[in-house]
Parts: structure tokens; sequence; C-alpha cells
């Protein structure tokens, strides 16, 4: 893999999170493959990211390397994460607890609020795990501060909630529970992995919308993983756009949702109904390819609609167009049909 | 909650009923009955004489009306004089009981301790030889009868120059040298129960690791302690509760011939001697006792789970 050149080598200094050319591979008994190969991305303090892809795209690993919660078998195997300007990509368990990079310093919110709440222990005891990160508390300081958080997060009866179990809460409640958890630890970056996927759509708006404020008042660096582009337009200043385990597509919202440019982000954005009566919603045909075979070349090729001989052949790498974009396509003067 | 508890223990008498017709009726068909042991003894047995005795301690008349006598003065709470001895069985038992509930207590600690204890190593250090050696101690254990282990024991004991202090003192009265009478029978029974306790606790825990809110726990910060033995072990161990409820009764059973080997005169030394002498009221007590105290050690386990999971609590409210 050749050499790129850094996106924007200021912009990605001063960057609270900097991912850099990260492939990651999970391997066991039955061989290894890779399903995250050159991921580039970085997050400003203040700053929120959508990460936007299919499912299998990686867009999901990606944050969990940032974490470094892969779980068994996985491993960074190229580039390197920076948080704050440490370099944070091979540190264990143990020094991630030691630095705060689990809880104080990057929060989480999970894709299912059901199962990320543990079931036999009541809301103010997780609630209280969090806390602890910042300070040594008292209970009735832990109780008055877990009391604040659920009433932030917008739970009735904060204070009764504090001792129910995560089953007698409604799923829209959980979540609010789960973003209260990851941000009463204080964090400077809150990664969402696909935060309302498992809730109603009646809730989903209600909890973007909740995520969106609090990043906002309190200041957070926020990386939100969706395959929502609803979601990217109402989070987020800047996206990145990720096919099979790559970057394709990089830029500021109203880039991307104006004039994307790579032929990926372009058919996604097409397969978006409208809600205009009566019009057509252009599906993509096929999925994305599995990490066991991947395409030769440009990786979007067999799908791509505009894909010419070369593209089957020469590996496109991240380009950056300009200052906020980037690009990996080997058509980067793509017709703007 | 309460309701729950009701129910139970209604269903509880149901088995102890059950348990004292099956004991009641089952050692009548054993051949031999006490009568021609106690005869046999004394070395003169004729027709007439047999008969004579058999009147005497009311086994000539007909089962039913046996059943009835008897049953009818343990709901009243006697159980009746021994035929052997003429002692009241409710002393017996009483002064068996001390020992046997002292021992399996004592051998639950130990097994439960070490059994999870193992179980939850093995599950955290999956794939290692800490693994492999627990997995394979474990099936020994499992298939080593007790009896075997219990002799083995002694056998070791003696072979090192250590032999068990005697004759056996309630712990009440010497509590050392109980202690070192009852920790070798304890253990030997404990191992078994740990055993079992070890494999059902790894795979629990293989599962909970895997779980999500194991994940968003250590992403929030908690220590690795906090994440296995709290959120891990809670979530785990419904079904070990379940295993160690039964492996309770296993475990009584393991101590009638532990008692009978390491010389404990407890519940078990006395249904083995009325077992010999065909003395039925207290082979029919002591089997009621060890039906009772199983009743009540899986009624304490279904009560737990209610401790560990808020939703079985809330179900049964």
């Amino acid at each position: 893999m050749p050499l790129q050149p850094s996106l924007d080598a200021a912009s990605a200094r001063s960057a609270l999170l900097a991912v850099e050319n990260v492939a990651v591979t999970y391997s066991n008994r039955s061989g290894s493959h890779e399903v995250c190969s050159d991921v580039t991305l970085s997050v400003g303090r203040g700053e929120a990211l959508a990460v936007i892809g299919e499912s299998g795209s990686g867009k999901s690993v990606t944050v969990l390397a940032v974490t470094g919660l892969l779980g068994a078998g996985g491993t960074i195997t190229q580039g390197s994460i920076r948080f704050d300007g440490e370099d944070i990509t091979r540190l264990d368990d143990r020094e991630r607890r030691r630095r705060g990079l689990r809880g104080r310093r990057i929060g989480m919110i999970f894709q299912n609020p059901s199962r990320a709440l543990d079931p036999v222990f009541t809301i103010g005891q997780q609630l209280n795990e969090a806390l602890r990160q910042t300070d040594r508390f008292s209970q009735p300081e832990l109780r008055r501060k877990g009391t604040d958080w659920l009433r932030h997060v917008g739970l009735p009866d904060p204070e009764e909630a504090l001792d129910r179990y995560p089953h007698q809460l409604s799923g829209g409640q959980r979540q609010r529970v789960m973003i209260a958890i990851a941000l009463a630890s204080e964090p400077d970056l809150l990664i969402a992995d696909e935060p309302t996927t498992a809730l109603d759509v009646t809730i989903q708006a209600q909890v973007l919308g909740l995520i969106r404020r609090l990043q906002r008042e309190l200041g957070l660096a926020l990386v939100i993983v969706t395959h929502d582009f609803g979601v990217v337009a109402a989070m987020a200043d800047r996206v990145a756009v990720m096919y099979a385990g790559q970057v394709v597509e990089t830029g500021t919202v109203d880039e991307i949702i104006r004039a994307p440019r790579h032929p990926y982000t372009r058919a996604l954005m097409a397969s978006l109904p409208t809600g205009i009566p009566g019009t057509r919603v252009t599906a993509l045909p096929g999925s994305v390819p599995s990490a066991r075979s991947m395409p030769s070349g440009c990786r979007f090729h067999p799908r791509c609609p505009v894909a010419v001989p070369a593209c089957s052949v020469t590996r496109p790498v991240l380009d950056s167009l300009s200052e906020s974009r980037a690009m990996r396509c080997l058509l980067e003067e793509a017709p703007a049909s | 909650m309460l309701t729950f508890a009701l129910r139970r223990a209604i269903l509880g008498l149901l088995v102890l009923a059950t348990v004292a017709v099956l004991v009641f009726v089952a050692f009548r068909f054993v051949p031999g009955d006490i009568v021609n042991r106690q005869l046999e003894e004394a070395g003169a047995v004729t027709p007439a004489l047999l008969a004579e005795k058999r009147a005497q301690l009311g086994l000539d008349e007909p089962l039913p009306v046996q059943f009835y006598n008897w049953i009818s003065g343990v709901a009243a709470g006697d159980l009746g004089k021994s035929l052997w001895s003429g002692r009241m069985v409710s002393d017996q038992i009483g002064a068996a009981l001390a020992p046997t509930l002292q021992l399996s207590v004592l051998a639950i600690l130990i097994g439960g301790i070490l059994g999870i204890g193992a179980g939850v190593a093995a599950a955290l250090w999956r794939g290692t030889p800490v693994d492999m050696v627990l997995r394979v101690a474990s099936t020994v254990f499992l298939a080593v009868p007790q009896l075997w282990l219990g002799l083995l024991t002694l056998t070791a004991l003696a072979a090192i120059g250590y032999f068990i202090p005697l004759p056996y003192r309630g712990f009440t009265a010497a509590p050392l040298l109980n202690l070192q009478q009852v920790v070798f029978p304890a253990a030997v029974l404990a191992l078994g129960v740990a055993a079992a306790l070890s494999r059902l606790t790894r795979s629990a825990m293989l599962e909970v690791v895997g779980a999500d809110f194991i994940r968003a726990a250590h992403a929030r910060g908690v220590s690795p302690s906090g994440v296995y033995l709290r959120h891990g072990l809670k979530n785990a161990l419904i079904p070990v509760l379940t295993l160690l409820g039964t492996q309770f009764g296993n475990l009584l059973s393991g101590t009638v011939i532990i008692e009978r080997i390491f010389n404990i005169p407890g519940l078990g030394n006395l249904l083995f001697e009325s077992v010999a002498n065909r003395d039925y009221p207290v082979i029919q007590a002591a089997v009621l006792t060890y039906g009772l105290i199983t009743i009540l050690v899986n009624l304490a386990v279904d009560l737990s789970y209610g401790l560990v999971d808020p939703r079985i609590r809330e179900a049964r409210a």
C-alpha cells in the first residue's frame, strides 16, 4: 500500500482523535481476515463526525478499535490512532484504564441499550461506576449527581429511576440512561455506535436530538456511526463514508449531501427515499464484499455504475480534493452526471 | 412472594408424604426382620417365639394399619421408639443431625468456593494451561467415587503418619478436635461438588463474558475484577445456584458412606446401622429427615434466584 499524504496535516495535528491508515484483522483457528483496511478519519474538539456505510463496511470495527474493545482475535495491524496527541494504537486494557481512555476521556454509547445495560444491577449502580471514574464521591453525592444526569437526559422521575432495573424502563429510556452513563464520567470524546438503530422510529429523533444538544452544550467531540443519511444531516458537521473497510469519501455534511462525488456516495444518496410520491428509489445492486473475498483494484468496482477497466486493477488511494474533502476514486474527474 | 413460598411449602409437604410412603413400603419388602435378628443373637428361634415377639412390636398387623399407626404418630410429632434399643427415635435423630449438617454445610461451602472459583478462572483463562489443568481435574474428580476417595484419604493420611483423633467430639464441646475430624471428610465430599460446579460455572461465565453489557462495562472504565466478578459472575449465577441445590442432594447421599468411613456419628451412620438391624422406625425417620433437608435446601435455592435476578423477583410478586 503506497504511503498516503495526510489528509490535512495541520488539522490532524490539532485533532482530538486522529485515525490514520488503520487496518484491523480478526483471526481465529480457521484463518484471519482483514475487516478494516486503511481507515483515515479525524475529529476536532467540539466537532461532530458521522461515519456512514452499509453493514459490513467496517464502521463499527473502526470505533471499537479506537476504544480498544475489538474483542477476542481482533488486532490493529497497521496505521495509528492518536488521541489528544497520545499514540493509543497498541495500548493494553490496563494502560487504557490508567490513562482514563475508558470512560473518563472517551465515552461510548452502544447500538442496543437493552443489551448494553446489565440486567441484574440497578441504573444507579451502573451510573455510579461511571461517576466514580472522575472522583471519589460519597453515597449521597453519587445519588445527587446520578439524579442530575438522569434529569439532564430527560428521564422522568430521575431520583426513583436510580433504583430501577433496566427491564423496568422503555427502550428509549434505556438509551437515555446509556447516554447519561457515557457522559457521567465527563469525557472529551463521545462515540455513538448506531445509537438509534434498535429504537422505535418515533423515539429515534428524540434521542438524536438529545445527543446533539448535549454534545453542543458540553463541547464534546462526537463520532456517530450510522447507516442513515438522515442521521448524518441532523447530527454531524463532517462525514466519512465507508465501504468495504475503507474510507471512500470525506467532507463536510454540506458538501457530501449537496454534491456527493464518489460513485458509492452518490449511489447511497440515490437510494434514499425522497418522500415525494411517485418518485422511484434507485437501489444499489449487490452487497458489500466479505473480508474473505475482496475484489482486486477498487473494492467498489463490481457494483460501480461508472467503473472503467482500470478500476479492477489499480487500487485507488484517498486523495485530498480540498482542505476539507478527500475521495478514493480513480475517476477523480468523475462525470457530474 | 409469600404465595410463592406457600406454594413451594405445600409442594414440599406432598413430596415428603410420598417419601414417607415409599420408604415405609420399600423396607417391608427387604427380607429378614428385626425379630429374626434379635432372636438369632439370643440363639433360640422357635416359630411360636417369633410370632409372640412380632405381636409385641406390632409387626403382625396388616401393613396399612402399621402405616397408619406410624404416620399418625409422625404427624403428631412422635417418631416412635427404636425396635432395637427402645430409645426415642427423635432423640437419636436429634443427636445425629448436628454432625451431618455440620459436615454437609462445610462441604458445600468448600465445594462452592473451590468450584465457582475454578470455573471463573477457567473461563477467564480459556484455552491456557490453567484452563486445561482445571478441566482435567474436574473430570477426574467427577469420575472418582467418593467411597474410594475417602478410603484413599484415610490411607494417605496414615501413610504420612497422621491419624484422625477419635472418638468424635461435637464442635461446641471441642472445636479444634472437631475440625480435625471433620475437615477431611468435608474435603472429600467437596471435591465432587467443586468438580460439577466448576464445569457449569465455566460455561455460564463464557456465555456472559461475550455479552454486550460486559463490553459496555469495560467501556465505562469498570476495573477487570468489577467487570468479571460483579457483572459477570452475578449474571452467570442462576444456573450455578440450581446445580448447587441438586449437588446438595448428592452430597447428602455421599455423607452416608463418608460418615461410616470417617466414624462420624451422624444421620448416615445411624441409617447404616438401622438398616443392618431392620430397625424400621429409625430407618423411616432418618430417610424422612434427609427428605426434609433436601426440600428445605431446594426451597432456599428457589428463593435465592429472586435475590440474584430482579426479573424473577418481579415475576413472583
